[in-house]
């Protein structure tokens, strides 16, 4: 007892001490932790912040691109359909009734010949808004018209092959593909000097490829990323935009051996139906 | 009993499957040597042994959980769950009772020691359990905290 009570003041420091110690090293890991999560909290908001801002860009792409197709078909009603049938309606004014009978056939033939170029021009029109052979026999054909036109101008060699097609897609999913399709090759013959396009279709594991490879300049993942981030690049941020509204994935690479760019497009089959 | 439900509750929120096997393995030890002690001991003396061990299985819990929530950057809500402020009680609890438990069997006779015990005990198991009635009131907020919720209140860098 003797010995409990001379050894009592060093066990209650120890004590004090000892618990003071223990309270301050759970409390720091408290702390810890909740600096730890403000920080996660805090990058969570900046990547929040980064995509909101990502979106943004894409969407003023595709608005930018929705009015310059506007403005083009307005171009092509108002310069080319409106003095066409301005110039049919000259033919076929009042006076004609009070002419002799061959400048009236005449005059009719003229406005036929007119109304008929304007029937073909709105055509073409409707044609490049929608194309028929797509809507009609899909996409494999609608590529390989598309290539045909191309291949039929002798400078760039054009081709592609489908191997597993057996059943179309959604008709919007279809349009999406091959506008992306149609926006890719057209960045090709604009910018990159290439002498041929292969186009390649394939079927994985509820996915839909469509591998693209052409031997002239093409651009890898990073250049992609780094033009879908500025204000340049009308056409990859359409591209980006109509990737994500299908849930696709695009990915942009070199071939191994160095001599190819490839762009692959891998879209999911489960998130749409497939229609026979 | 204390024991038993809060090694449940860790058993519960752990993720990992082994250290859940060792929560479990460690749980049943500790379990029985509590319930041996508990029959055993006098019951006019003070059980140090069997109190500090669980303060220590508890630190190790708490500290492992803590561990969890550092490596999954998913836990955005982790301020808003009513387990984290559980384990909050229990590692301030824990660590703070850790050392008076391991000497009140032979000083808990001394006046002295038996106030210095009461000043530090007192104050962390009325803590503990304002603590643990924040945690069940949060229960009820869960649904209402929200990611947006968080971001409003943090400055934009």
């Amino acid at each position: 007892m003797i010995l409990l009570q001379s050894s009592l003041p060093s066990v209650s420091s120890a004590l004090f001490f000892g618990t003071m110690g223990m309270l301050a090293l759970a409390i720091g890991l408290i702390v810890f932790i909740v600096f730890h999560q403000r920080r996660v909290i805090r990058y969570q908001v900046q990547l929040q912040e980064m995509e909101e801002e990502q979106q943004k860009i894409l969407l003023n792409a595709s608005i930018r691109w929705q009015e310059e197709e506007r403005q083009k078909i307005a171009a092509d009603l108002h310069d080319d359909a409106g003095p066409l049938l301005a110039t049919a309606r000259l033919y076929l004014n009042e006076n004609l009734v009070h002419q002799d009978i061959s400048t009236q056939l005449q005059s009719i033939y003229n406005a036929k010949q007119i109304i008929d170029d304007t029937i073909q021009l709105i055509r073409n029109i409707s044609h490049s808004l929608m194309p028929p052979t797509l809507k009609n026999f899909g996409l494999e054909s609608a590529v390989n018209d598309l290539f045909q036109k191309i291949s039929g101008s002798g400078v760039v060699n054009a081709s592609c092959r489908f191997h597993d097609y057996r059943q179309r897609l959604r008709p919007e999913q279809e349009l999406l593909i091959f506008r992306i399709i149609q926006e890719l090759v057209n960045n090709i013959l604009k910018h990159s000097s290439a002498s041929f396009i292969h186009v390649t279709q394939n079927y994985n594991e509820d996915k839909f490829f469509i591998r693209l490879h052409h031997d002239g300049r093409g651009i890898t993942q990073s250049d992609f990323d780094r033009l879908n981030k500025s204000s340049l690049g009308l056409g990859l941020k359409n591209i980006q935009s109509r990737t994500k509204v299908l849930h696709a994935k695009i990915e942009f690479e070199r071939d191994l051996s160095q001599t190819y760019f490839k762009v692959t497009l891998e879209v999911p089959v489960e998130d749409y139906e497939m229609i026979s | 009993m204390e024991f038993a439900a809060l090694s449940l509750l860790f058993f519960k929120v752990t993720e990992s499957q082994n250290f859940r096997k060792i929560i479990l393995g460690i749980s049943i030890i500790i379990g029985v040597f509590l319930l041996y002690t508990l029959f055993t001991s006098p019951h006019d003396t003070f059980d140090s042994v069997p109190s500090g061990l669980t303060s220590l299985v508890f630190l190790i819990y708490s500290i492992y959980y803590f561990f969890e929530r550092i490596k999954d950057p998913t836990a955005l809500y982790l301020f808003s769950s009513p387990v984290f402020w559980v384990v909050v009680a229990v590692i301030i609890y824990s660590a703070g009772t850790f050392f008076p438990f391991i000497y009140a069997k032979n000083y808990m006779a001394d006046s002295e020691f038996f106030d210095l015990y009461d000043m530090i005990h007192d104050p962390l198991y009325i803590i503990r359990n304002l603590i643990f009635a924040f945690a069940m009131l949060q229960k009820t907020n869960t649904k209402k905290s929200s990611y947006m919720a968080y971001s409003k209140k943090i400055p934009k860098p």
